[in-house]
């Protein structure tokens, strides 16, 4: 029975656990991106007034 | 409509899909149920398939608009052409650097070879091409017709790329893809691709404006090109 | 006076080509020693473990050939850039899909003399054995020389009249390549090695069909490229 138990341990649920810090880094660059990349289409916006 | 009134209304849109994205992230962060195999990595997933969708997306509009313009020269394809270019590498860069971090817990590797996200990392690099031609082009008359053609060229090796890189790969192990088949899932993902297709809209209208600006800018001084064709503004 | 129809026009801008590339040897002669500088460049970054140089031995050769055709395909548009001979070839009704074939193939044939010279040159320094036929290699040279031409002359021309030329006609073409680099590279170690698996009727069709896409898109949309 124990041996069983140690066994069933090492192996685990089969399921990644944990693993919020790569959702967090995913989730962080994939704002941080797009909001830059919305800056940078703010700051070259075209002036009104025409050419 | 007069210009405050479109202000107004831009500023209502823009507002908007701010809210229905914090929506959607609310819903693949918190509401959605972790995955049986990868656990909460999967939420990952909210993000990366939409932003490549978008990506293909704006490579497709590329592709559409280079023909457009090689078929009936016009300002308005041109810079259409020039926005989807840039707004594919955009949302191809984070898309990828997205599916990367996804592939660490779960394949073990940040990068495997795998012919989706290879064919798309070479795509970039395509496309970061295309916009350096852009840059190293003065006459924007040619810019415009190389900027097609490179386009052209760029579009059509996809599929090529594709299928060369999964016989490539196919003599060593192949990755498989997780399917999402949770419903509750499914309608997480639903929600994502809207919301990031709204602010790919969004992106791409003011993109477009940005260009278009500064075609005209470049063709009304006279002296730009003086052997200027008269192009059709339409 | 009749507009001369698209092979002859074709062969002669072919041999006008051959010709010019033969009247300036020296700078072929350039090209020969810088392909054979990058072979021993890969020899010495990745060995000197002999047995693993030898299992690169059909990448490092399509390396050299990519390296080298982006010299060779630079070289075939300055000339006609610094004696603006592309506008005096517009002015005579030449069809202008003739320049492209013209040029492509010339451009081909120049890289390929320079595949089958370096092949000697692998099987000295790496110590590699062509297990294959010969025509199977022969082959593979051929078509994927004729694969880096295509977009390669395409690209060429465009890079030839903006700014930066150096640098942009290479981040144009690699990226366009690579299917065309996979297949060569593999196709060419399979000869070098043996294929027991049968997979080099496939390669072959890539690269084929890599050739046909190409050369049709580009005498296609050259004469866009060149118009004024």
């Amino acid at each position: 029975m124990n041996a069983l138990r140690t066994v069933l341990a090492a192996v685990g649920e089969g399921r990644i656990q944990g693993g919020w810090e790569y959702v967090k880094a995913a989730y962080a660059i994939c704002w941080t991106g797009l909001s830059l990349y919305a800056l940078s289409l703010w700051v070259r916006r075209p002036r009104e007034g025409g050419p | 409509m007069d210009a405050t009134m479109r202000r107004g209304l831009e500023i209502a849109a823009v507002v908007a899909i701010a809210c229905i994205f914090a929506y959607a992230a609310w819903v693949g962060l918190v509401w959605a149920p972790p995955d049986r195999e990868m656990g909460d990595v999967q939420r990952i997933m909210y993000a990366h398939v939409p932003m490549v969708q978008m990506m293909l997306l704006a490579g497709t509009i590329n592709f559409v608009a280079s023909i457009l313009y090689l078929f009936r020269a016009s300002w308005k394809t041109d810079a259409l052409a020039e926005a989807s270019a840039e707004l594919a590498l955009v949302f191809g860069a984070i898309g990828t650097t997205l599916g990367s971090i996804w592939g660490r817990p779960t394949w073990g590797v940040y990068w495997a070879w795998d012919p989706r996200l290879t064919t798309v990392a070479i795509l970039l690099v395509a496309y970061a091409g295309y916009m350096a031609l852009r840059r190293f082009v003065d006459d924007p008359e040619r810019r415009a017709v190389w900027a097609a053609v490179t386009a052209i060229i760029i579009a059509v090796d996809v599929p090529i790329i594709y299928f060369s890189v999964k016989w490539w790969k196919s003599l060593h192990q192949v990755q498989s893809n997780p399917r999402t088949v949770d419903p509750q899932m499914v309608h997480a993902l639903r929600w994502n691709i809207s919301a990031f297709f709204l602010v790919f809209i969004a992106f791409l209208v003011a993109r477009y404006r940005i260009a278009l600006a500064a075609r005209m800018r470049e063709t009304t001084v006279p002296e730009a090109s003086p052997s200027a064709r008269q192009v059709v503004v339409s | 006076m009749r507009r001369p129809g698209l092979l002859a026009s074709t062969w002669v801008l072919f041999r006008k080509d051959l010709l010019l590339e033969w009247r300036s040897r020296a700078r072929v002669n350039a090209l020969v020693f810088f392909s054979l500088a990058t072979l021993l460049l890969f020899s010495f970054a990745l060995g000197p473990d002999t047995a693993l140089l030898r299992r690169g031995a059909g990448g490092y050769l399509w390396l050299a050939l990519l390296l080298s055709s982006v010299l060779a395909l630079g070289e075939s548009f300055r000339v006609e850039r610094e004696n603006s001979s592309l506008e005096g070839l517009r002015l005579v009704p030449v069809d202008t899909r003739a320049i492209f074939l013209a040029k492509g193939i010339a451009n081909a044939v120049l890289l390929a003399a320079l595949g089958v010279l370096l092949v000697p040159v692998l099987v000295a320094l790496l110590d590699v054995r062509i297990v294959l036929p010969w025509a199977r290699l022969l082959t593979i040279v051929g078509l994927g020389c004729l694969a880096i031409a295509a977009p390669g002359t395409l690209y060429g021309a465009i890079a030839s009249h903006a700014r930066a030329r150096d640098v942009l006609l290479p981040l144009l073409l690699f990226p366009i390549l690579i299917p065309a680099l996979v297949a060569a590279a593999k196709g060419t170690a399979l000869v070098f090695e043996g294929d027991p698996m049968g997979q080099l009727p496939s390669w072959i069709a890539l690269l084929g069909g890599f050739d046909v896409v190409y050369w049709g898109l580009g005498v296609v949309l050259f004469p866009r490229v060149i118009e004024e």
